[in-house]
């Protein structure tokens, strides 16, 4: 079962607040767990706020201690802002060449 | 209390506005992929800027927005910390007509077209992002790297570094840390950023050391702090308001950036810590190393200053002072190195060489800034005024009725007599010498340079060039070469028409070139220059040349010219300036639907202007336009009729003869003519056309001058020569009402009135008379 969801299925990621972020955090440790690289679509996020990022932050760098990736399969603009206005995109692996 | 009305601004915003956006898209064109521009790049960066600053002012939020990111693409490439791409190039030209185009429906207050703005914004910030993300080549995987991760900031030592200048700008620098209590309490450190981002370009380093692994975050808590650098000439106390609501949630930490020399560093506000000693493990050479991509104005005056005063040189620290933030951190702190801040924690990384700051600012900050040296930076700026053009047409009128008047006191003078009327003649030529300079001052400042309209080319031939698939290179010269406002607004279309013909049907494909033995970029050159009284601009191209033979074909296929007429080459050129010709083989998009060369003609000659062409099959065409300089006085040649007098513009008269009546002759249908030069003119009396009783009704009694209008030329049968002078002209149009054959009216010394002969109406009056 793991192996499935490890290298297929993507994190979907929504409009996320303080309210959440246990959930969120649940989820994303349950990922760590996993092997391979983790996708992420955040292409329905329309709010987010420091403490998701701050999360999300986390998150990336423990995956990359493991030596593992993030890959974004979307992006929403909300985000990018959001991960652009706290200095977090490159810690985000945000910074994907778009050109 | 009531509230200064900002609405008021708004046409002079947008004015200033649009007239930046021109400037800031030569300059983009003006930038060479690859080849760092450190000047140009200033120049754009300062034009979004004063655009931002004044989106802000007036609440065009959107405008704001979307110049601020464009701001911190421009701020990234002129800091050197990104090189110009083709792709940031195109991207940098369409943001400049997402501009334009928002700012066209805030000014007609239309609904913005939010979903390309959107869309290029997006690509702005990925750019940067992008470029800040992908520069740091060392080990982007290692976590610990991760925690030093610097927006837009090239991380790590070796060749980025190198290049990398110092991550400081002139402003703000606020160390920003979160206490757990912080997102608890509602308060967002995203929330405080926008506002402050409200105040000026804001860029974020975060500090990831305090966070903990996922696992073990407590996710309602924040642990993280940011070192924010704030591009912007607001005030402590607005930085302050940002924090309001968080105050006992946060550690803050705010300290004035300066423009700092080589070497000065020195830490101003005492007590509190530079901010950046919060722990961000910045790689020295990343934030401090700065090769030098300009020193300008009074900024490199201040930095000299800094560093002469022998202030510690703890380091590099180069301050980039945009907008009025120099103007603002020099006022606070004047002299400059004694409160400059340590804006860098980088004392282990010396700058390479005395050089090494790069100091932007604007003009008016260099000139604000600098103290001392600030009236030697003020004299080499262009200091203007914005008057109106009604304004400015008010003095012209005026001066033309002096000029009048001077006309009759001179009148007056000429026939006095008595002791006092050597010296008043004396004074009165002095009076005319006075006059005539007034009058040209006044003129030019109706004058612009024709690079107004010329701007647009570079721009417009770039497109087209990569939409047909051709490589075109552009030249323009004579760009400097001034005619009047009213003119120079006209010939723009006309002038378009032109170009895009050269561009789509003079010059060949680059297949086509080589196979004709030529270079495969080709050439559309653009000059204007002076000549005499008018101007004279140029399209000149080295493309095919216009096909005479094709053109014929194309005309007799249209029965416009008969089957066995016999053309020369004028003839033929000519023909491409009929209503609806077009050779082209399939019509484009650009040209080719026949419209343009007629309407090309047509607005030229409203100019009182003429259009000619010269061409080689193979190798180019020319096409030359005259213009008068200015359409509010022209040069004339007074003639009289009777009683009456008429101005005859110089520009249209050939020469003046007498002649004998026998060396005229009746034609039945077509009037009289006579032979000049091997061609038989008609004669137009003029006092038949205006209906005067003349003084001379034979002609040998009279004079003919030969004119030309509209490639025709005539005889014009007047009384006599009277003399030449520059006349003022006044609008029939509006004064009275159009006549044919009259391009207006002056007023003479005496008091009277003088109609200003137009050829081309004229010999238009005169044929249907003579047919009738």
């Amino acid at each position: 079962m793991t192996e499935a969801i490890t290298t297929n299925k993507p994190l979907r990621l929504g409009s996320t607040t303080l309210r959440d972020v246990t959930a969120l955090q649940a989820e994303l440790a349950d990922r760590l767990d996993d092997s391979g690289s983790v996708q992420i679509d955040a292409s329905a996020v329309q709010r987010i706020d420091t403490a998701t990022l701050q999360l999300l932050a986390a998150f990336v760098r423990d995956l990359r201690a493991d030596g593992r990736l993030v890959e974004w399969t979307e992006c929403s603009a909300a985000l990018w802002r959001a991960a652009h206005a706290l200095g977090l995109t490159s810690a985000l692996d945000l910074a994907v060449d778009r050109t | 209390m009531a509230e200064l009305d900002l609405a008021q601004f708004h046409d002079t915003f947008f004015e200033e506005s649009f007239e930046a956006l021109d400037s800031m898209e030569a300059a983009l064109l003006k930038l060479d992929v690859g080849a760092p521009n450190p000047e140009g790049v200033n120049t754009i960066f300062r034009v979004a800027h004063s655009i931002k600053g004044g989106a802000g002012m007036f609440g065009f939020t959107d405008v704001a927005s979307f110049t601020h990111t464009l701001e911190t693409l421009l701020d990234e490439l002129r800091s050197a910390r990104m090189q110009v791409t083709t792709y940031i190039a195109d991207q940098l030209l369409l943001s400049v007509d997402v501009l334009r185009a928002m700012m066209r429906s805030v000014q007609r207050k239309e609904p913005v077209d939010m979903q390309r703005v959107a869309d290029v914004q997006f690509d702005l910030e990925a750019i940067v992002a992008s470029k800040g993300g992908s520069a740091p080549a060392a080990a982007p995987t290692v976590a610990s790297d991760a925690n030093a991760a610097v927006v837009g900031v090239a991380v790590g030592a070796g060749p980025a570094g190198a290049v990398a200048a110092a991550t400081v700008a002139g402003g703000w620098e606020i160390g920003f840390r979160a206490l757990p209590e912080l997102l608890l309490r509602g308060n967002d450190p995203l929330a405080i950023f926008s506002s402050l981002a409200e105040l000026g370009p804001l860029q974020a380093r975060v500090n990831m050391d305090a966070l903990p692994r996922l696992r073990q975050i407590d996710a309602e808590r924040c642990y993280l702090s940011w070192t924010l650098q704030l591009t912007s000439d607001c005030s402590r106390e607005q930085i302050d308001a940002a924090f309001d609501w968080a105050t006992g949630d946060c550690e803050v930490t705010v300290q004035r950036l300066s423009t700092v020399g080589p070497g000065a560093a020195e830490a101003t506000a005492a007590g509190q810590s530079a901010a950046t000693a919060s722990g961000a493990p910045v790689d020295g050479s990343a934030t401090a190393s700065a090769a030098a991509p300009t020193l300008t104005g009074a900024a490199l005056a201040t930095g000299a200053a800094a560093g002469a005063a022998g202030a510690a040189s703890a380091g590099a620290a180069s301050g980039s002072a945009a907008g009025s933030a120099g103007a603002a951190s020099a006022g606070v702190a004047p002299g400059g190195a004694a409160s400059a801040t340590v804006t860098a924690p980088s004392t282990g990384a010396p700058t390479p060489g005395p050089a090494a700051a790069s100091a932007h600012a604007t003009p008016p900050a260099q000139a604000r800034a600098a103290g001392p040296d600030a009236p030697k930076a003020a004299g080499a700026e262009h200091s203007s005024i914005r008057v109106s053009i009604e304004k400015i047409d008010e003095l012209i009128n005026t001066v033309g009725e002096l000029v009048i008047t001077q006309a009759m006191l001179s009148e007056v003078g000429r026939k006095l007599e008595g002791p006092f009327a050597e010296q008043f003649r004396s004074g009165l030529s002095q009076l005319e010498r006075n006059m005539r300079e007034l009058q040209e001052s006044v003129m030019r400042v109706r004058m612009l340079p024709i690079s107004f309209t010329f701007s647009r080319f570079p721009r417009m031939v770039r497109d087209l060039a990569q939409r047909l698939g051709k490589q075109i290179e552009l030249k323009m010269t004579g760009e400097q070469t001034e005619l009047d406002k009213t003119v120079l607004e006209k010939i723009g279309d006309p002038l378009v028409h032109l170009v895009r013909n050269s561009v789509d049907h003079g010059i060949e494909s680059p297949e086509a070139r080589i196979a004709a033995g030529k270079s495969p970029v080709g050439t559309v050159h653009l000059d204007a220059c002076h000549r005499g009284g008018s101007i004279a601009v140029e399209i000149r191209d080295d493309g095919g040349g216009l096909d005479k033979n094709r053109i014929l074909a194309k005309a007799r296929s249209r029965g416009l010219v008969g089957a066995n007429d016999v053309l020369n080459d004028d003839q033929i050129h000519e023909l491409i300036f009929l209503p609806g010709f077009s050779t082209a083989e399939k019509t484009t998009d650009l040209s080719g639907r026949g419209v343009g060369m007629d309407v090309v003609r047509r607005n030229v000659k409203e100019l009182g202007g003429k259009i000619e062409i010269a061409s080689e099959l193979g190798k180019g065409s020319r096409f030359i336009i005259t213009l008068p300089l200015t359409l509010a006085i022209v040069d004339g040649q007074s003639v009289s009729v009777g009683t009456e007098t008429y101005i005859v513009p110089l520009t249209s008269i050939i020469e003046s003869l007498q002649l004998q009546s026998q060396s005229a002759s009746r034609l039945s249908g077509r009037g009289e003519v006579f032979s000049f030069r091997g061609d038989y003119l008609p004669i137009v009396r003029l006092h038949e056309v205006f209906g005067v009783k003349p003084r001379a009704s034979v002609l040998h009694e009279g004079l003919i001058v030969v004119a030309e209008g509209d490639g025709r030329r005539i005889g014009l049968f007047v009384d006599d020569l009277l003399g030449q002078q520059q006349v003022v002209i006044k609008s029939m149009e509006t004064n009275y009402g159009p006549i044919d054959g009259v391009a207006g009216a002056t007023i003479l010394g005496d008091g009277s009135v003088a109609l200003i002969l137009d050829l081309t109406g004229l010999i238009r009056v005169a044929s249907s008379r003579a047919a009738a």
